[in-house]
């Protein structure tokens, strides 16, 4: 007996529900209006900003109709405007675009020529129409392309762009501007019959995910929707990355399923969950305003570029333009400098990243990519985190213990143990965009200096990123992170003409006691002394030493090659005691 | 081994399937165990202890990457199967060529989606160069051998302790004693999803366009 119960089998077996046939189809307009609808009120309340972007296209009142460009200057009320956060693709995958530039600026004002337009653009028009939307707004088209001026002013304002819009189209479904978002591969249907239950038959589909390359074994980690966002190469992207991150509704067209993300909440297409999203920048802005709590924006800020610094740029010299939407509206917020890519009250902590992929396998050959200013490769100075792609922050904060929760074991208390510390940059064009790319950036500090004479070994347990350690004079023992990728393990490595430079000093610390045992396990020379040696308990008040391991180029004039660590159980600040104070300027 | 000649073969419903990807109809014999006789309505009770169910599907397939010759001859006969999983090897990034080892499994409640019963089919590949590769590679210890590199990979990216390591090491000696001649060099993953037509819940409901019709601003 074989009945096939609609349903029946989706009910026995628990699958997910079958995906449309097609992501615009009217079922999905609808369900996709019926959220934004119910949203509405809240959105609302938090974007009354009245902010309009410059220009924009105008998709006009029926299907036929020309699209164009405007400049909203023109425009006597405040228009709802889509935005669309896509990929570029490659060079001459970007070079096909149809773009704005100042030769076609007037052509576009009048119409856009119909024959140009790319697939995704093409997708984000049926989109924008379907919403009943009549403005979108697409960077290659509302920007003047290769206008310097233009792009740099355009560039910061992106972050209200995207924080305005009504909803955000995103194309996680196409890697390029030639590739739509709206094909839907068909599923392979397979027929089930329940060798249990003979009343229990139907059809089950496989739908194909995008593939799982670098992430063996991962598969059963991920769900549906993080297969079409994580895997998508949308998310790779460094530009997507404050389009998202602004934008407080979304539309995320994946290979398989359109996904929504509103506010604090992401629905997925024929699936009736509700998920709650982690925190947003904006969230975050408003824990600020509420508490009061600048740290808060802080460690998001650290979180953000730990996020951002692997995404992909065609151009390496965009790494702090492509933030910089999101920047603008920080330093707003906390009233703060940003000196390329740090913030200068929480200059500490942002100069103490560590590096995690390295390239350069020795130490001259990192000195030889070193970028110094005025280099057509320089990006933003040797201190700055801006230059790598996988970072890591330390658990610092300036709280004391008693400010700190009891599930936070950061380090605590952190301060100053420099003489004087100052920062400052030279964006390429401080009055159209402050935070884009920067010419020069340094650091002055006076502070406690030593040379590391002494040969390293590596730190065990391995972790991502090899650490090195090294016993100094005093018998202390440094942990040193180095900002190039070192030889292999089990050697020793000395550097050459390199100085540890105090920055500052911190108390507890949940892994240190973990580090200890086994740099002693390591290092059975060292147990002793380092036995004699009181370990941190908790209420502790020695102190952990923090510091920049840099390397001279001349004139008091040094780089970053690294940082280092002396926790208060090897010695902590003990070894910088007999040390004398320099002058020190990092480039 | 070569590839199984592509035996077309048309079900009632549902997509054309080679014989050999025939299994990929699931069976649900072994929640018999788990389900009362006379109660229709109820769902199979899997008891969840919080690991991952993988339901091995009796295939192995073994092809020569980029050409895929065997998934090749089996799409051009109609299997929809080998078709998207010949499409889905050419898009990775492999050594080439290299002789590739594809074994099935569907999943049941993975960690990501405890809410669902079945809810995907994984097809792995292990990538081997040895071009004598021989018949006697057993599956379950190829298989065990996965899970746990995928459990040191985990280890890996932990900050774990040094006790972890030592038994990861354990491990990874007891490991090579009992491994296969034939060790993959690398190993890769695509997934299906499995869906399938069920009640109308809210985003599916008819209502909502007759609300919402197409109208242009």
């Amino acid at each position: 007996m074989c009945l096939n119960i609609p349903g029946a089998c989706r009910e026995w077996l628990q699958t997910l529900h079958l995906a449309h046939e097609r992501p615009l189809c009217d079922e999905n307009v609808a369900w996709i209006l019926d959220e934004l609808g119910t949203n509405e009120r809240i959105f609302e309340q938090e974007s009354s900003t009245g902010f309009i972007p410059t220009r924009l296209l105008d998709l006009g009142t029926d299907e036929a109709d020309d699209i164009q460009l405007i400049e909203t200057s023109t425009l006597s009320f405040n228009p709802k405007y889509v935005a669309l956060s896509y990929c570029w693709g490659s060079p001459s995958e970007a070079a096909q675009q149809l773009k704005t530039t100042s030769s076609t600026l007037q052509q576009h004002y009048q119409q856009l020529p119909s024959d140009g337009i790319t697939k995704v653009i093409k997708d984000a028009v049926e989109v924008t129409r379907a919403l009943s939307v009549r403005y979108l707004w697409i960077d290659a088209l509302c920007i003047i392309q290769g206008d310097d001026q233009d792009w740099a002013r355009e560039s910061q304002l992106m972050g209200l762009v995207y924080s305005n819009s009504y909803v955000t189209i995103c194309s996680l479904a196409s890697a390029n501007c030639l590739e739509g978002f709206l094909d839907r591969s068909s599923p392979i249907q397979v027929p089930f019959q329940s060798s249990i239950r003979p009343g229990i038959a139907g059809v089950i589909s496989l739908r194909r995910q995008p593939k799982l390359d670098n992430y063996n074994y991962r598969g059963p980690d991920y769900s549906s929707q993080d297969f079409d966002l994580l895997l998508s190469t949308w998310f790779e992207r460094a530009w997507t990355y404050q389009e998202s991150e602004l934008s407080r509704r979304k539309i995320l067209f994946g290979r398989s399923r359109v996904h929504l993300s509103l506010m604090n909440m992401n629905i997925t297409e024929a699936d009736a969950q509700r998920v709650n999203s982690p925190t947003s920048f904006h969230d975050d802005l408003r824990r600020l305003t509420t508490m009061g709590d600048y740290e808060v924006m802080y460690d998001s800020w650290l979180e953000t570029a730990e996020s951002y610094a692997h995404r992909q740029l065609s151009d390496q010299r965009d790494k702090l333009p492509a933030i910089s939407g999101l920047v603008r509206l920080l330093a707003e917020a906390i009233k703060d400098d940003y000196v390329a890519g740090i913030w200068q009250n929480d200059l500490i902590r942002g100069l103490l990243w560590k590096t995690i992929y390295r390239v350069g396998s020795n130490q001259s050959e990192h000195l030889q990519q070193c970028p110094l200013p005025g280099s057509a490769t320089y990006i933003s100075p040797s201190w700055s985190w801006a230059n790598h792609t996988l970072l890591s922050w330390p658990s610092l904060t300036h709280k004391s213990l008693e400010d700190l929760g009891k599930v936070d074991h950061r380090e605590h208390s952190l301060r100053w143990e420099c003489k004087s510390l100052s920062a400052w940059s030279r964006p390429e064009n401080i009055a159209l965009n402050p935070y884009g790319r920067v010419r020069d950036a340094r650091i002055y500090i006076r502070s406690y200096c030593m040379r590391l004479e002494s040969a390293m070994s590596p730190v065990s347990p391995r972790d991502v990123g090899q650490s090195w350690q090294a016993t100094l004079q005093d018998g202390s023992i440094a942990i040193c992170d180095l900002d190039w990728k070192g030889p292999k393990e089990e050697q020793a490595l000395a550097l050459e003409s390199v100085s540890m430079l105090l920055l500052a000093s911190s108390i507890g610390g949940k892994y240190s006691k973990q580090l200890i045992r086994s740099i002693q396990r390591d290092e059975p020379m060292d147990i002793s002394e380092a036995k004699c040696l009181q370990p941190a308990q908790d209420g502790s008040t020695s102190r952990n030493a923090w510091g920049l391991l840099i390397h001279p180029i001349g004139d008091d004039k040094f780089v970053r090659v690294g940082r280092f660590k002396i926790p208060a159980e090897v010695g902590g600040l003990r070894a910088f005691q007999a040390c004398e104070c320099k002058f020190i300027e990092l480039l | 081994m070569c590839s199984l000649p592509a035996t077309a073969k048309h079900h009632d419903t549902g997509s054309i399937l080679c014989e050999r990807c025939s299994v990929l109809a699931f069976d649900d014999q072994i929640f018999r165990d788990f389900t009362e006789e006379d109660d229709i309505s109820s769902l199979p009770v899997f008891p969840y202890d919080g690991s991952l169910l993988n339901l091995e599907l009796d295939y192995e397939h073994t092809d020569l990457f980029p050409e895929l010759p065997g998934l090749k001859a089996s799409a051009e006969a109609g299997c929809a199967f080998c078709a998207a999983l010949r499409e889905a090897t050419s898009e990775t990034t492999l050594p080439n060529p290299c002789h590739i080892r594809f074994h099935l499994r569907y999943m049941w409640s993975p960690p990501c989606a405890q809410d669902f019963g079945l809810y995907m089919l994984l097809a792995n590949m292990s990538i081997i160069d040895d071009e004598d590769e021989s018949e006697s590679a057993d599956e379950d210890k190829s298989e065990s051998a996965d899970e746990d590199k995928s459990e040191s990979a985990d280890e890996d990216k932990s900050e774990s302790a040094d006790e972890d390591k030592s038994e990861s090491e354990d491990e990874d000696g007891d490991d090579d004693e009992e491994q296969d001649e034939v060790i993959p060099i690398a190993t890769r993953s695509v997934a299906f999803v499995v869906e399938s037509e069920g009640k109308k819940s809210k985003m599916l409901c008819p209502h909502l366009v007759s609300k919402y019709p197409r109208r242009l601003p």
